[in-house]
C-alpha cells in the first residue's frame, strides 16, 4: 500500500518536471530519436549506404529514395541513418576525453598555483595552433580512421576546457566555503572534489555541449579536407562537404545532413542548459 | 596549565606586491601585520578592533594557519602552530574555529546543511551514520536552528540563519577556540544583538575562548573581556574592555572612541577629528605610524618606534607620551 503511494509521489514529481522543464525534456527527447536512429539504421533501411548506382545519380527525393541520391546515386537518407553513427560516436568520445582531462587538468592548475604555470603554458602552446592546422598534423602522423580522428579532436578540444575550469577554480578557491573547509581539516584533494568541483560543474556543462557541436563539424572539415574517416564511411560532414558542389542542383543533398547537425545540436544545448538548471539547487525548485 | 590558551609573538604577515617582468628592483610588500603580540587567556572572549585594512582578520586567519606568516610564533595550548606539519595541523584544527563575516559566501551553495555541518565530522572520524545524523540534529538545534532545516540548502535560509548554520559548523569539533571574524557586521542590526548572544551563550555553554574581530567598537564592548585596537599592522592599546572604555590612552584610541555617532550636541563638539588617511601599509610611517595624524606629537613619535608597554594594571599602551 505504502509503496503505491510512493510510486504515485514519484511519478506526480516526474510530471511536474516536465511540465516546469519541458525544454529539457525536448532535447533529451531529440538526442534520444537521433541515438535511436544510429543504432536501429539496418532496421529503417535497406538500402546499403554504400551502393553505387550511377545511372540514379542526383536523383530528387521519391518514394523510392526518401532524401533522393547523391552524386554516386547513393541514398541521402540511409547515408543519413548511417552518418549518424559515426557523429554522435564522434561527438560523445571527444566530449568525454577532452572533458574529463580538461576538468583535471583545469582543477589543478587553478587550485595548486605552483602547477598552473606549467599546465597552463603547455595549454597556450597547444591552443597557439589553429584547431583544424592541429588536428589535421595528428591525423597526418597517426593515419586515417575513426579513433585517431576521436583522440587527435579530443587533444584539440581539451586546452578550452581546461582553460574554463581553470578560471572557474580560482574564484571558488578563493571563497570563504573553501577557506571554511581548510579551517576544518578538509585535505586539498577532497576540497577540489567536493566543493570545488561541484561549482564548476555550470561552465563544464556548456563547454561540453559547445565541444559537441564543434566536433561534429570539426569531423566534417577533416572529412573535407581528406584527413578524417575514411572516404567510404558515412558521416554528416562529409556529405555536407560533397553537397556543396552540388548546392543548386540538388539541394536535398545539403539539406538533410546540415537539417541533421542543427537539430543535434540545438537538442545538445536544450539538455544541457537544463541539466545545468537542474543541478544546481539554487534553481532546482523554480 | 598556563593561563594563556593563545599567546602570540611577533606575528608578522608581509604580502609581496608583483614583481613586474625582468624588473630588478626589490619587490614592495605590503606590511599587513607587522610584529603584533598579545595573549589569550582561557574562557575569555578578546575583542581585535580597528578601521578597515588595518591587519585584524589577517592576523585572526594567521592564528588558524588559513594565511601562513611571515614571522613570528603563535602558540595554542602550548603548542607552536607555526611549526607543525599538514597532519598535525589538521589533528590540531579540532581545537580551533573560524565564523566568518559574509554568510552568504561562507556556505557552500551545492551542500545541504546537513553536509556542510557534518563535514567535520567525517574529516576528523567523530562521528559517522545515525551518530552523525544524531549530532548534526543536536548542532542545529544548539545554534537556535530545527532539525528538519538539516535538508535544506543555504539559499533557503535567510543570513541570519546562515551565520548560525557557519556557527554550528565551527562548533561540530567541539572547539575550545573560536575567531570570529566580524560575524555580525553583514548581518541587519536586528539579527546582529541575537547572533551575539547566541555566542555568549555558547561560550558560558561550551567554555569556549573567543578572538572576536569586529570595526564597531559597540559589539566590541558588548562582548568582549579585554580590547585590543589595531592601528596599520600594529596593536596600539590592550587593555581590560572597563579600562579602555572608561580611560582610553593611546590617541588614536581616543579618537577612535570620539567617532562613535551620539546624540548629545555637547559630547558631539569634543570630537577629535583626525586629518588626512590611513597611511598606506606599503610604505608606513617612521617611529610612531600614527604621528601623521596625531596631534600631540613630538620628534620621538617621528624618529622611534614605541613599544606596546603595561602602564599599570594590564593596561598595555604603545606610545611614547603615555609612557
Amino acid at each position: 500500500m505504502e509503496q503505491v503511494v510512493t510510486t504515485n509521489r514519484s511519478w506526480a514529481r516526474v510530471r511536474r518536471l516536465m511540465e516546469k522543464r519541458r525544454l529539457v525534456f525536448v532535447g533529451g527527447a531529440i538526442i534520444l530519436v537521433i541515438l535511436l536512429m544510429a543504432v536501429f539504421a539496418g532496421v529503417l533501411t535497406d538500402i546499403d549506404p554504400n551502393k553505387l548506382a550511377v545511372a540514379k545519380r542526383l536523383r530528387p527525393p521519391s518514394a523510392e529514395h526518401i532524401m533522393g541520391t547523391d552524386e554516386f546515386g547513393r541514398d541521402v537518407f540511409s547515408r543519413l541513418l548511417y552518418g549518424a553513427r559515426l557523429s554522435m560516436t564522434i561527438g560523445l568520445s571527444v566530449v568525454a576525453i577532452s572533458t574529463v582531462f580538461g576538468t583535471l587538468l583545469g582543477l589543478v592548475a587553478g587550485y595548486y598555483r605552483a602547477a598552473d604555470n606549467v599546465i597552463m603554458r603547455i595549454m597556450d602552446g597547444m591552443m597557439a595552433f589553429p584547431d583544424i592546422l592541429l588536428a589535421i598534423a595528428m591525423m597526418a602522423s597517426l593515419g586515417p580512421s575513426v579513433a585517431n580522428v576521436v583522440i587527435s579532436l579530443g587533444t584539440v578540444c581539451t586546452p578550452r576546457v581546461a582553460r574554463v575550469v581553470r578560471s572557474a577554480a580560482l574564484t571558488i578557491r578563493e571563497t570563504e566555503y573553501v577557506e571554511a573547509a581548510r579551517a576544518v581539516g578538509v585535505r586539498p584533494g577532497a576540497i577540489l572534489l567536493k566543493h570545488v568541483l561541484p561549482n564548476a560543474v555550470s561552465p563544464i556543462i556548456v563547454q561540453a555541449t559547445f565541444t559537441f557541436a564543434n566536433s561534429v563539424l570539426a569531423e566534417a572539415s577533416l572529412s573535407f579536407l581528406g584527413v578524417g574517416v575514411p572516404p567510404y564511411v558515412p558521416s554528416w560532414g562529409m556529405m555536407l562537404s560533397s553537397a556543396r558542389s552540388y548546392m543548386v542542383q540538388a539541394s536535398w543533398m545539403m539539406i538533410w545532413p546540415g537539417l541533421a547537425i542543427v537539430v543535434t545540436v540545438l537538442g545538445l544545448n536544450l539538455l544541457g542548459d537544463g541539466l545545468r538548471d537542474m543541478l544546481d539547487p539554487r534553481l532546482r525548485n523554480l | 596549565m598556563s593561563q594563556a590558551l593563545v599567546e602570540v609573538k611577533g606575528l608578522v604577515k608581509h604580502f609581496p606586491l608583483q614583481r613586474r617582468l625582468f624588473s630588478t628592483a626589490p619587490v614592495a610588500v605590503v606590511r599587513a601585520v607587522d610584529g603584533v603580540s598579545f595573549d589569550i587567556r582561557r574562557g575569555e572572549t578578546l575583542g581585535l578592533v580597528g578601521e578597515s585594512g588595518c591587519g585584524k582578520s589577517t592576523t585572526g586567519r594567521m592564528l588558524l594557519r588559513l594565511i601562513e606568516p611571515t614571522s613570528g610564533t603563535m602558540k595554542f595550548d602550548g603548542v607552536d602552530v607555526a611549526g607543525l606539519g599538514p597532519e598535525q595541523l589538521r589533528e590540531c584544527r579540532r581545537n580551533m574555529q573560524i565564523v566568518f563575516q559574509d554568510p552568504y559566501a561562507s556556505l557552500n551553495p551545492r551542500m545541504t546543511v546537513e553536509r556542510t555541518v557534518s563535514e567535520p565530522l567525517e574529516v576528523h572520524g567523530i562521528a559517522s551514520g545515525e551518530e552523525k545524523r544524531r549530532r548534526v540534529r543536536e548542532l542545529l538545534e544548539l545554534v537556535g536552528l530545527s532539525s528538519y532545516h538539516a535538508k535544506r540548502y543555504p539559499h533557503e535560509f535567510s543570513g541570519g540563519q546562515r551565520q548560525r548554520i557557519g556557527i554550528a559548523r565551527a562548533l561540530a569539533v567541539n572547539p575550545k577556540f573560536v575567531v570570529c571574524d566580524e560575524p555580525v557586521s553583514a548581518l541587519d542590526v536586528s539579527i546582529q544583538a541575537q547572533v551575539l548572544n547566541l555566542l555568549q551563550d555558547l561560550q558560558e555553554q561550551l567554555g569556549l575562548t573567543y578572538l572576536f574581530i569586529s570595526h564597531n567598537l559597540s559589539v566590541i564592548e558588548h562582548v568582549s573581556d579585554r580590547v585590543a585596537v589595531m592601528y596599520l599592522g600594529k596593536i596600539v592599546e590592550l587593555a581590560a574592555k572597563d579600562d579602555l572604555y572608561a580611560a582610553p590612552k593611546h590617541p588614536y584610541t581616543r579618537a577612535l572612541m570620539s567617532a562613535v555617532p551620539v546624540t548629545d550636541r555637547e559630547q558631539r563638539k569634543k570630537r577629535i577629528m583626525l586629518e588626512g588617511d590611513v597611511p598606506s601599509p606599503i610604505n608606513p610611517p617612521s617611529g610612531c605610524r600614527f604621528h601623521t595624524r596625531c596631534s600631540m606629537a613630538t620628534d620621538v613619535c617621528r624618529e622611534q618606534e614605541p613599544e606596546l608597554l603595561d602602564v599599570g594594571g594590564g593596561h598595555w599602551v604603545a606610545c611614547h607620551l603615555c609612557q
